[in-house]
């Protein structure tokens, strides 16, 4: 595996943000991230995390313009870039080799 | 309320957003809207807290780090990686990196200063648009002439058909001129300019920086004089007003108008020229035999240098066809660059070939300290590879050391180099030519960065492969201890032997060249240059007739005389040194006349008018007859004294004295159209060397100033010679002085010392060997050390087997042999190698030398012989130290 090391946090933020597409600001990645995990997080360690992702260059954020509607306030929205979504892609690849490397029949 | 309010949720916000109060307000703003989430599911006491918790994490949320290994690029972060480990390694071993880094900043400083130079003098374009194009144009006479002149003036006639019949070349010609200057009434100031063909500033291609240049109508007889001023004589003389142009000056007595202003480094046809005037254009079509005219070209846009030379060589064989005149001898055309470089070519080819060749044995010399410390390092290679790190990586990393080493020894020997440029070139006694293009700019950045990249990878290339491919193919072993040679050893000793066969021929390059230095100061000049002095006058031009000049010297010389501290004055139109005297055609009494085209061959000699006293002034020696006396005046019979080269070539076993010569008057029709008087040879004085100390003798005529048999030679340019006790200014005041009094529109300049013209006709060659000794003490040194470090890695590396041989019973004197024969080996390689490359080098700079032999083998045997003195030198001390292995304290060291 080539490419930064990505913590197990780290992975789940990154791949919340993948999920979320253009709706990734921290509140909704708290949200879904508490939701899916079944564990609380704190914004703060939503953002620990942002912030470390984005020093690695595998997210960047933009803040968008108000919308109008409920809560259209103006928000950063976070993005994977091109290394994050690698960093993923690489992640899940060396999954599914070790899973490969497990069902193979033991020599000997 | 509102404003406490508000200053409360800005800190809050500024806080959260550590300082950045948009960001802290959006992250509160987030806080909020997840609080009103969970209000609606958990009620607001458990919400609240949720919310409060959040902000707690926020604010207390870690910075993330500096540098977080970014995922950007992964060659550039192993790069970054290895470039840091590599400045650890160099900082790790300080001596080691110190000591690279200083042998290669000498090296770098010497490269870049050699290759500033030489890229001033050869490569750098000429400062004139298109200036590749650029000729100069040259007659030639070729021994099947009767004559042997490689650099000839042009005739008229012959500039004139070259221009109408060429289709590839433009013309134009020039004539250098001294002239003196003087404008509204102020003092004569001699100057340097040339009269030029208005063709020369569209050829060159630089417009006025003020007014026009010279036109076309201008170069006709008849045209009223005109003059263009360069731009140092513009802004010196005349302050550089813009009202200058239409003023009056008088050159020569003559009144000119300016009419322009030219650029700055307008260098035509030299960077001394400070004013131009028009040369008239002489269609007289029988003056072929009339060289007088220098020429430059410029080969046409859509032609080049190769079709101009071939249309050249066709037209001269037509010329020599159809004109008698023309066999063996026609124009000739080469790049201007390249003979404006002139002779200087091979001797900057050869410095800068040296200069490389001292580079490659530092750079030899650094690699093998750098891969004798290796060998230490091999623990930590082994460890890093068992880690995971490639070979790949490995030689990566130890290029970076190259580098980094290289970098820093560069910095600091571009910066030696920067200092001492302006140093070098002024401790070059004689004129450089372009010395102006010599200089520091970007090109110089360019190379000092090209110098120190191959540099540094060249130095890390060998160890990185040598110390990595160990590991790599596998044998592995973490620690040497066994006391074998490990492999490297054998490279150490390859790279020793490269740096000791270069360093070898390099000192016998450097000697041989030093040799011929010591030989052409040695050589008899003729003339004793020490205490005399060389005064520039110029007689009144114009009016003067020649009555009026010879009275003009003859009373300047008698009162020069009468100063106090002269010894001996006279005057002479060629000082011996200063410039070539210009040689004559000269028919000898009893001797056939030939035609004009026949009789070039028959007898040349140096023509040069002297005064009484000029050759006790000088220190000549007159072996036989009389030197020229104050009794030879206008109206008795012209007399000469000759030098022993005329008399032995042109009398051979003949008394010369009594003889008879003269000179013809002009040519027509290949006749001549009549003879000058009768000159009675009356002295013979010794040779003197008056183009350069290492140039033979030619024969010369000195006649009697005040007779002047040969007209075209008015004698009112001369160099007064005097011997004297006082310094050069006073004596320069108190001429100038006395020549205005009798003259006021005399000029004075250029007072030296003869025996700075000695010392700048020699100036090439000492500039040479004093660079080439540099170099060649260089690279002795270092190879040398290299020796040095060679034993005593090896002692060092074997102090155990020393010490169970010692144990064994082997004495001292078998132990030095021991480690000495390995050094035998390297050292027998080398000298063949090396004086192999010496003859090769030597062979190369043979037109250099003088009075030396190529093989001289005196000097081969004394460079080995140096060389073999220096490395047992260098071995006296890892030596002893083996001799004086004790095997106890060797044997415990385990």
């Amino acid at each position: 595996m080539k490419g930064a090391y990505l913590g197990a946090f780290e992975e789940l933020v990154l791949l919340a943000v993948q999920a979320l597409d253009d709706h990734a600001y921290s509140a909704s990645l708290q949200r879904v991230l508490e939701r899916e995990t079944r564990r609380a997080i704190s914004l703060g360690a939503v953002h620990t995390v942002l912030e470390r992702l984005g020093a690695k260059g595998l997210l960047t954020s933009m803040v968008s313009e108000p919308i109008n509607e409920r809560g259209g306030r103006r928000r950063r929205i976070y993005v994977a870039t091109r290394e994050g979504r690698a960093a993923l892609k690489d992640i899940n690849a060396v999954r599914e080799r070790l899973a490969t490397i497990r069902m193979a029949p033991r020599r000997g | 309320m509102t404003s406490v309010r508000f200053r409360l949720t800005h800190l809050a916000a500024w806080v959260c957003g550590r300082g950045d109060v948009a960001h802290g307000q959006d992250l509160l703003a987030d806080v909020v809207e997840l609080y009103g989430d969970r209000r609606a599911d958990r009620g607001p006491l458990r919400a609240g807290a949720r919310a409060a918790w959040d902000v707690i994490t926020l604010v207390i949320r870690p910075a993330p780090p500096r540098s977080l290994p970014s995922a950007r690029s992964p060659l550039m972060r192993s790069l970054t990686d290895e470039a840091r480990q590599a400045w650890r390694a160099v900082r790790h071993r300080p001596l080691v990196s110190l000591s690279a880094a200083l042998m290669l900043a000498l090296g770098v400083a010497l490269t870049l200063l050699t290759l500033t130079v030489v890229d001033g003098v050869l490569i750098r374009p000429l400062p004139f648009p298109g200036g590749h194009r650029l000729l100069a144009v040259y007659d030639e006479f070729r021994p099947e002439s009767g004559l042997t002149f490689s650099r000839f003036a042009l005739s008229w006639p012959e500039y004139l058909d070259y221009e109408r019949q060429s289709q590839t070349v433009d013309l134009a010609a020039f004539a250098p001129a001294g002239l003196n200057l003087s404008a509204d009434g102020t003092g004569v100031e001699r100057l340097i300019g040339a009269r030029t063909t208005s063709s020369a500033f569209a050829l060159l291609g630089i417009a006025p920086a003020l007014g026009r240049v010279l036109t076309a109508a201008e170069d006709q007889p008849g045209a009223s004089c005109v003059a263009v001023l360069s731009h140092e004589l513009w802004r010196d003389r005349f302050d550089s007003a813009a009202g200058a142009v239409g003023r009056t000056i008088r050159v020569n007595g003559q009144a000119c108008e300016i009419v322009g202003v030219m650029p700055p480094r307008f260098e035509y046809p030299d960077e001394r020229a400070r004013i131009w005037l028009p040369l008239t254009i002489d269609r007289d079509p029988n003056i072929r035999g009339n060289h007088g005219i220098a020429a430059i070209g410029r080969v046409r846009d859509g032609s080049s240098y190769a079709a101009a030379d071939a249309e050249r060589a066709t037209l001269m064989t037509q010329w020599a066809g159809a004109d008698p005149h023309h066999k063996g001898h026609g124009i000739v055309i080469a790049p201007l660059a390249a003979d404006l470089a002139g002779d200087l070519r091979l001797p900057l080819r050869v410095l800068g070939t040296a200069v490389l060749l001292v580079l490659l044995i530092i750079v030899a010399n650094v690699s093998h300290l750098l891969l004798a410390h290796g060998e230490s390092r091999r623990r930590e290679l082994a460890v890093r590879q068992a880690l995971g790190a490639n070979r790949l990586r490995l030689v990566r990393q130890m290029m970076f050391e190259g580098l980094l080493l290289s970098a820093g020894g560069a910095a600091l020997g571009a910066f030696v180099a920067w200092l001492s440029l302006g140093p070098l070139i002024a401790a070059y006694p004689g004129t450089l030519p372009r010395a102006a293009s010599i200089m520091v700019d970007g090109r110089s950045i360019v190379m000092a960065v090209a110098v120190c990249a191959v540099v540094g990878l060249l130095v890390a290339a060998v160890p990185a492969l040598r110390l990595t491919k160990k590991i790599a193919t596998g044998t592995g072993e973490l620690a040497d201890r066994s006391g074998h040679a490990g492999l490297s050893v054998r490279t150490q000793r390859t790279l020793v032997a490269v740096e000791l066969a270069l360093s070898i021929s390099v000192t016998v390059a450097a000697l041989l060249l030093v040799q011929s230095f010591v030989r052409l100061q040695q050589t008899p000049l003729g003339f004793e240059p020490s205490g005399a002095i060389a005064v520039s006058v110029t007689a009144a031009s114009g009016a003067g007739t020649a009555g009026q000049v010879t009275a003009f010297y003859t009373d300047l010389l008698a009162r020069v005389r009468a100063e106090p501290g002269v010894g001996a004055a006279g005057a002479i139109s060629s000082v011996p040194l200063a410039g070539a005297p210009p040689p004559d055609l000269v028919m000898i009494d009893g001797h056939p006349i030939l035609p004009p085209s026949q009789s070039a061959a028959a007898a040349t000699a140096d023509y040069v008018m002297a005064t009484p006293g000029v050759l006790e002034a000088l220190g000549a020696r007159v072996v036989r007859g009389r030197a020229l006396a104050l009794s030879d005046t206008a109206v008795d019979a012209p007399v000469a004294v000759i030098n022993e080269t005329m008399a032995r070539l042109f009398w051979a076993g003949v008394d010369p004295i009594g003889r008879r010569v003269r000179y013809p008057d002009g040519v027509r029709d290949d006749q001549w159209t009549g003879f000058g008087p009768w000159v009675t040879i009356v002295g013979i004085v010794g040779d003197m060397r008056t183009i350069r100390p290492s140039d033979l003798p030619r024969p010369a005529i000195y006649v009697s100033h005040a007779q002047r048999p040969r007209p075209p030679y008015t004698g009112r340019a001369m160099g007064l010679v005097v011997r004297t006790s006082a310094d050069a200014p006073n004596l320069l005041t108190s001429v100038r002085t006395i020549a205005r009094e009798l003259d006021p529109q005399s000029a004075v300049t250029l007072v030296r010392p003869l025996s700075s013209f000695a010392d700048a006709a020699v100036a090439r060659p000492r500039f040479m060997s004093g660079l080439m000794a540099v170099f060649a003490g260089v690279s002795l040194v270092v190879a040398v050390l290299g020796v040095y470090g060679l034993v005593a890695y090896a002692v060092a590396r074997r102090t155990r087997e020393i010490g169970v041989r010692i144990a064994l019973g082997a004495t001292r004197p078998r132990i030095a042999r021991l480690v000495g024969a390995q050094l035998g080996l390297t050292v027998s390689a080398a000298l063949p190698a090396g004086l192999a490359g010496a003859a090769g080098l030597s062979t190369w700079i043979s037109s250099l030398l003088f009075g030396v032999a190529p093989f001289d083998a005196v000097t081969y045997v004394a460079v080995a012989g140096i060389l073999a003195l220096a490395v047992v030198a260098a071995i006296a001390v890892p030596v002893r130290r083996a001799m004086r292995v004790d095997p106890i304290i060797a044997l415990r060291v385990e």
